[in-house]
């Protein structure tokens, strides 16, 4: 199993520095959140479907869709009942079911949820996790943060693996226990040998050299006009929607 | 052991404990009834913060749960799911730790549990992702799927800590 | 030189594992230990680069000195500059998501500049083969390719003593010689193994064995075992494959790309042993997967006394013991574990003293090898007609396996072996099945 979603490309989106994009989707997401216009949020959502047309290509851009389709729905059924009073939009009778004031807030709603998603499902897909920890280092984030989160990465994929493997072991050694039995057997046997894991993790990070102190990374990430330029768009655009009102 | 102040060994401790989460939220699901999965984060979550403290646990909790949505393709909910389960690791640790031997304590640790996660997504996802009406509709799985991890979490704690008893050197 | 002097250890609360341990190794001149699983060699490995003692609570007392330099007085990340070993278990051995990250970590604590780094770090890659994978994640690596890495990373320490702890098993043949011809240029070597392999012919002077916690010069003890003699069953149980294919689209092959294996017939009967042999990734494992059910194959017929038997009812009747036994294992002792599987006492005790094991010891606590036989003894007393032992000689000694050999046999018991020793693989005794390019002949 491969950590992450990165897909290969060389769209713009791709080239574009990490930290910048980083910033970027961070500073979005809280413009999409913060929005109160409908006209801003929609732009936003077109601007996202459009970048991740251009960067990742249609199909994998609708597959994020249908991640997100039982909630969009939920979103178009459920929010326009929340708020009913002022003018009348769809009315059966005198009933009056969806208000404009309603459909507002929903579309709005909806324009964020989309907008968020696909900016968050972007930057996945167009960077890989490496350089995302080596941006959050610049960050200033702690050597040795930034050394765990490494680990637990790459634990990850091993201990699932091992699940499969003491899963498959342990169905076959049960005999007419039932379901739950073989379940907690698997999971005891599991997380014992996660756990005899951490000294052995940890004497093998010492052997290796580890004190604790920060060391230069073999990855550069280097700085010029370019690079500064798109940190200082990723900012500006973000701010500008925030108060595009 | 040396645990005071060994970095290295915190480092790896922090890891497998966030990694076990991680696993048990993406790969570790048992069908419902109703035809779709529970996934066991919650049994993840409760058994961390039992076995390691709080400190782990709202490590090992709220990054392993937010690393498993972004493996996932749901990243727009890591850092509700950070917060939601980050809290919900730090109060049980903190509720088991005031009186360890107790089951009440226990008792009520899982039912503040299930408040705190079922609550929490409510709240965060209602104002910052879907809308409170959209969240609404979530919240009969999400309360199902915290209760499932907090009842299996107990036993299966109680399990691996006798089946591997040098576990509780293992610490900060 | 290196000299290691009255070495004792124990680990808290156990009896002593070595007792006055002396070994003096020259400068290009490689040492090898040959020792059974379990008799400590790892534990000795860790005793040397620290971490015995401050991550496995050990006790140990005496002097280990290269050059002259104290090494027991520094560090363990300050030791790496004199000593480093490579690790048995090298799944585990790995921290990193990505190949270049991991070979990378040991290269960048010894502060050697970008530039610096990035060359060492390619001649890596090439040294060990391994320059198509440098975009990969090690999590799509395969046993040999993940084997390569650990020794990659070991050589990016550049300690002056390097341990190799059965660094040679997953290895295939023509890497093992390359192995041996890197070792040569090392300034001081110590390799640990269980069994010897024919490619250590010409690279040691000394060869020593661990006896009662010393090192005695190792004796080529023509290592006597003899394979069970075979009775035919009364009642036979026949099971039979036929015609079987399967294949795979799998990164972590070494080819790259598609696995498959073709079985145009095999069968084993009650009381009868068969060996199977390969190459590492030739099918073994996915054959014994097959028998037992838990893959399933795209063609063929899977035939018991007969009648064609589905996955389902398979599972129940065939043993596998895992390679790893701990993977079976999940209750606190081994009584508890016996129990599980039989609720008469006398059957327990009396299985526990056929595989040499304790009732009240702690299953976690076991050696790889007393965690086998357990193994053994679990799947004994559950009398399934057919049993698959997968690697078991790697994890106890030659002794113990014919034992278990001949416990299951006399049981009635149908035994598939899956070894690669050179030894079980010239004396066996019984029908033999090999897997090249995908067939089994």
């Amino acid at each position: 199993m491969r950590m992450g979603s990165f897909i290969y490309g060389k769209s713009l989106y791709h080239r574009m520095d990490v930290r910048a994009k980083v910033l970027f989707s961070l500073l979005f997401s809280i413009a999409l959140i913060l929005s109160s216009s409908l006209y801003a949020a929609f732009t936003m959502m077109v601007l996202t479907m459009t970048l991740s047309f251009y960067s990742v290509g249609g199909k994998e851009t609708m597959g994020n869709f249908k991640r997100i389709g039982v909630l969009v729905l939920f979103i178009i059924l459920f929010s326009p009942l929340q708020k009913r009073e002022g003018q009348a939009l769809i009315e059966i009778g005198t009933f009056m079911l969806v208000s404009v004031e309603g459909a507002i807030s929903s579309a709005l709603i909806l324009f964020k949820f989309i907008g968020i998603s696909l900016i968050f499902s972007l930057l996945l897909e167009t960077e890989r996790i490496e350089s995302i920890i080596m941006a959050l280092r610049y960050f200033k984030i702690p050597y040795s943060v930034s050394l765990t989160v490494s680990m637990t990465l790459s634990f990850i994929p091993a201990l699932i693996y091992r699940y499969s493997e003491i899963r498959e072991a342990i169905e076959l050694r049960m005999n007419d226990e039932g379901k739950k039995d073989g379940l907690m057997a698997t999971l005891v046997s599991l997380i014992v040998s996660a756990v005899k894991m951490i000294p052995e993790s940890a004497s093998i990070l010492e052997e290796r050299g580890f004190t604790g102190k920060s060391v230069e990374s073999y990855r550069a990430l280097g700085m010029n006009a370019c690079i500064f330029t798109q940190i200082l768009l990723s900012v500006i655009i973000p701010i500008a929607f925030i108060l595009w009102r | 052991m040396e645990n005071k102040k060994n970095t290295a060994l915190r480092m790896s401790l922090i890891a497998i404990t966030t990694a076990i989460v991680a696993v048990f939220t993406i790969a570790i699901r048992i069908p419902t009834p109703l035809g779709g999965y529970v996934s066991l984060c919650d049994v993840a979550v409760t058994f961390v913060s039992y076995t390691f403290g709080p400190i782990t646990g709202l490590i090992a909790g709220g990054l392993g749960t937010a690393l498993a949505d972004l493996a996932g393709g749901f990243g727009q909910w890591a850092p509700v799911s950070f917060v939601v389960h980050g809290l919900e690791a730090l109060v049980i640790a903190l509720i088991v730790r005031a009186k360890p031997d107790s089951l009440i304590y226990k008792i009520i640790s899982a039912a503040v549990a299930i408040v705190i996660v079922s609550g929490g997504y409510f709240l965060l996802t209602g104002a910052f992702l879907v809308g409170f009406s959209a969240a609404l509709a979530e919240i009969p799985a999400n309360i199902a799927q915290a209760a499932v991890g907090v009842v299996l979490g107990l036993p299966l704690s109680m399990a691996v800590g006798r089946a591997y008893r040098k576990i509780d050197e293992i610490k900060w | 030189m290196i000299e290691i002097k009255d070495l004792s250890f124990n680990y808290k609360g156990e009896e002593r594992l070595f007792s006055s341990l002396s070994l003096n190794i020259e400068a290009h001149h490689p040492v090898l230990i040959l020792s059974p699983p379990g008799s400590g060699k790892t534990t000795l490995a860790r005793i040397l680069t620290g971490t015995a003692e401050k991550y496995y609570w050990g006790e140990r007392s005496g002097t280990f000195l290269i050059d002259d330099v104290d090494l027991f007085a520094l560090d363990i990340p300050e030791r790496k500059n004199y000593v480093a070993r490579s690790s048995q278990n090298s799944d585990e051995a790995i921290l990193f998501p990505t190949l270049l990250d991991e070979i990378a970590f040991p290269l960048e604590q010894r502060n050697l500049g970008r530039k610096r780094i990035r060359e060492e770090l390619e001649g890596l890659l090439k040294r060990y083969d391994l320059e198509k994978y440098s975009d990969s994640d090690t999590s799509e690596l395969s046993g040999g390719e993940k084997r390569r890495l650990n020794l990659a990373t070991l050589d990016a320490i550049a300690p002056r003593f390097y341990i190799y702890d059965e660094a040679f098993d997953e290895l295939s043949s023509s890497w093992r010689s390359k192995l041996l011809s890197l070792i040569k240029e090392k300034e001081y070597v110590l390799v640990l193994g269980s069994h010897y392999l024919g490619e250590y012919d010409d690279l040691f002077d000394s060869v020593y064995e661990i006896r009662d916690g010393h090192l005695v010069p190792y004796e080529p003890r023509d290592v006597f075992f003899s394979f069970p003699c075979l009775k035919d069953a009364e009642d036979p149980h026949l099971l039979r494959l036929e015609d079987i294919s399967f294949s795979q689209r799998h990164r972590a092959m070494e080819e790259g790309g598609l696995f498959s294996l073709s079985v145009p017939s095999f069968e084993m009967k009650s009381s009868s042993l068969y060996l199977l042999t390969g190459e590492n990734g030739a099918g073994k494992s996915t054959l014994a997967r097959i028998i037992t059910g838990i893959r399933e194959p795209d063609n063929g017929r899977i035939v018991l006394d007969g009648k064609e038997i589905r996955a389902k009812d398979r599972k129940k009747k065939v043993s596998y013991l895992f390679q790893n036994p701990f993977n079976q294992l999940y209750l606190p002792t081994v009584k508890d574990e016996l129990l599980s599987v039989s609720r008469n006492e006398e059957l327990i005790s009396h299985v526990a003293s056929l595989f040499s094991l304790s009732l009240d010891d702690y299953t976690q606590e076991l050696s790889y090898g007393k965690a086998k036989l357990l193994q053994g003894a679990i799947f004994y007393i559950l009398n399934r007609p057919f049993a698959i032992f997968d690697e078991v000689d790697s994890a106890i000694s030659y002794e113990d396996t014919m034992t278990m050999l001949r416990l299951y046999l006399e049981s009635g018991t149908a035994v598939l072996m899956i070894s690669h020793d050179e030894r079980i693989i010239s004396a066996f005794k019984g029908e033999r099945y090999h897997i090249e390019k995908g067939v089994l002949r």
